[in-house]
């Protein structure tokens, strides 16, 4: 078996599920992978290749009900999945693309490798120290096993505490997304095509201020802060560090909670300036009004 | 919540005498127990288990008592392997079907806190990247839909073709997953959201 795309195929199935345990096939697989250590990279990159293509939509609907239904069950490949993400949302940036976000100068790769397989360095202070280290490792394991035990009792109060904080904490969300809130949409292109001054009217009950501002003609960044400035002050009184929220066809939305309390009424600017980027920062201003 | 099955572990007796079977020397024995684990706990994955290190732990505690019951074994990845086999199919046997427990392709309530500090992981790991391996994977990644299939073709053209771009991509990628799980675990996060 080598790296061809019909070996490619037939990983694939075997990847997801398709080939029963104990046949003919699946046995020659699983022997040539364990023994061969090329092919088990081929099978890496193979199951990458479902991991990707189950994220962006493009396997096919039997192939998607067997990743969900066997190859996604294991934690090592959720990890990978999570961080094949990551990835795309890291260099589905245009500043990452052009290199404007990543360092020009290469760096030696030591370190990742040295996760991969022990140095030559640590194989000689293992052979130095050899009685010690194979005590050292009896010792690990011990520990982790009689403090596995001690443990268990504490894992399972922890994870008891994590649940009553997240009870509480969803508790908080309903109880903010009920409280009253106004909405406040901004883009560059509906203030230059209006002319006029986006405004929000408040009153006294109003808790928030749904922010959202539309970003069209502008390329992604990681991040975005916002800041939001009286515009007779220039002290702000509200800034955060905000991720992008991004449609299918690429347009860049940010979407902000401006706490309403301790807002005069009064002309506001809003500026956005993305992070990791050599764009200029973007002006909104605003009216606050106060309803009767 | 339901609680959490109690992970088993070898005891440390158990992985003592597993160590001292695969080799006298110390160096050795450790260089050859990592090598079988690697490959059984990727051969249990393989097979779509959810708990590998659970199974491998399993196959080791069998290994032993056969070793204890006087059996000769001459090729020990082999015979592990053999002893794997059967744990699995044990494994099958009581397997139940499972359906995943959250959308993993568009997970809900992602906390942007720690997708920021992911982020800022990711792009240390990153600019540790040569540059070769930095302009591969950016590219690698770039544009959406047609664009990105035509962008491939031609890193693919260049690295010598689709199979060698998906096994260095994966290389890399490889690469970059350790690094940015090492910063997560310094930063006390420890997993990817």
């Amino acid at each position: 078996m080598k790296d061809s795309t019909a070996d490619r195929e037939l990983l694939r199935q075997y990847l997801l599920g398709r080939i029963e345990d104990g046949t003919e096939t699946e046995l020659r697989i699983s022997q040539e992978i364990l023994l061969d250590e090329d092919l088990a990279e081929v099978a890496d990159s193979v199951e990458e290749q479902l991991i990707e293509d189950y994220l962006s939509g493009t396997l096919p609907a039997t192939d998607r009900k067997a990743a969900e239904e066997h190859f996604l069950q294991a934690p090592e490949r959720q990890q990978k999945l999570r961080f094949m993400r990551l990835l795309e949302s890291y260099f589905g940036t245009p500043q990452a693309v052009a290199g404007e976000r990543v360092r020009t100068s290469a760096e030696p790769r030591k370190a990742f490798r040295g996760r991969e397989k022990p140095s030559a360095f640590a194989w000689n202070r293992i052979l130095i120290f050899g009685q010690a280290a194979a005590l050292a490792i009896l010792f690990i394991a011990g520990t982790r096993y009689v403090s596995s035990l001690r443990t268990r009792q504490t894992v399972l109060e922890g994870a008891l505490i994590s649940e009553r904080t997240r009870s509480e904490r969803l508790s908080k969300e309903v109880s903010e997304l009920q409280a009253p809130s106004a909405r406040l949409v901004l883009a560059e292109g509906l203030v230059r095509s209006e002319g006029v001054i986006r405004h929000v009217d408040i009153n006294s009950t109003i808790q928030r201020i749904n922010v959202e501002i539309a970003l069209p003609d502008r390329p992604r960044a990681s991040s975005y802060n916002v800041q939001v400035t009286p515009a007779d002050s220039k002290q702000p009184v509200w800034s955060a560090r905000v991720l992008p929220l991004v449609s299918a066809e690429g347009y860049v939305q940010l979407k902000l909670e401006l706490p309403a309390q301790g807002l005069q009424p009064g002309i506001y600017t809003l500026v956005v300036s993305p992070r990791s980027s050599n764009s200029r920062p973007i002006r909104f201003a605003f009216e606050i009004r106060s309803e009767k | 919540m339901a609680p959490r099955p109690v992970k088993r572990t070898l005891s440390p007796e158990a992985f003592g005498r597993f160590l001292r079977w695969l080799s006298r020397d110390d160096e050795q024995a450790v260089r050859e127990y990592l090598q079988i684990r690697v490959r059984l706990v990727r051969f249990f994955i393989h097979r779509n288990c959810t708990n590998s290190e659970e199974l491998f732990d399993e196959t080791v505690d069998i290994v032993i008592a056969k070793i204890e019951q006087g059996v000769e074994i001459t090729k020990p990845l082999a015979y592990c392997y053999g002893v794997a086999r059967n744990v699995l199919r044990e494994h099958e046997r009581n397997r139940r079907p499972a359906i995943l427990d959250e959308d993993l392709a568009s997970p809900q309530g992602v906390d942007m806190e720690s997708r920021e500090r992911e982020l800022q992981c990711l792009e240390h790991c990153v600019n540790r990247l040569s540059d070769d391996e930095r302009q591969i994977v950016a590219q690698y990644h770039e544009g959406q839909g047609r664009e990105k299939i035509e962008t491939r073709k031609l890193l693919a053209e260049k690295l010598g073709g689709v199979n060698a771009l998906r096994i260095k991509v994966c290389r890399i990628h490889k690469t970059l997953r350790l690094c940015v799980l090492d910063c997560l675990s310094r930063s006390g996060e420890g997993e990817i959201t």
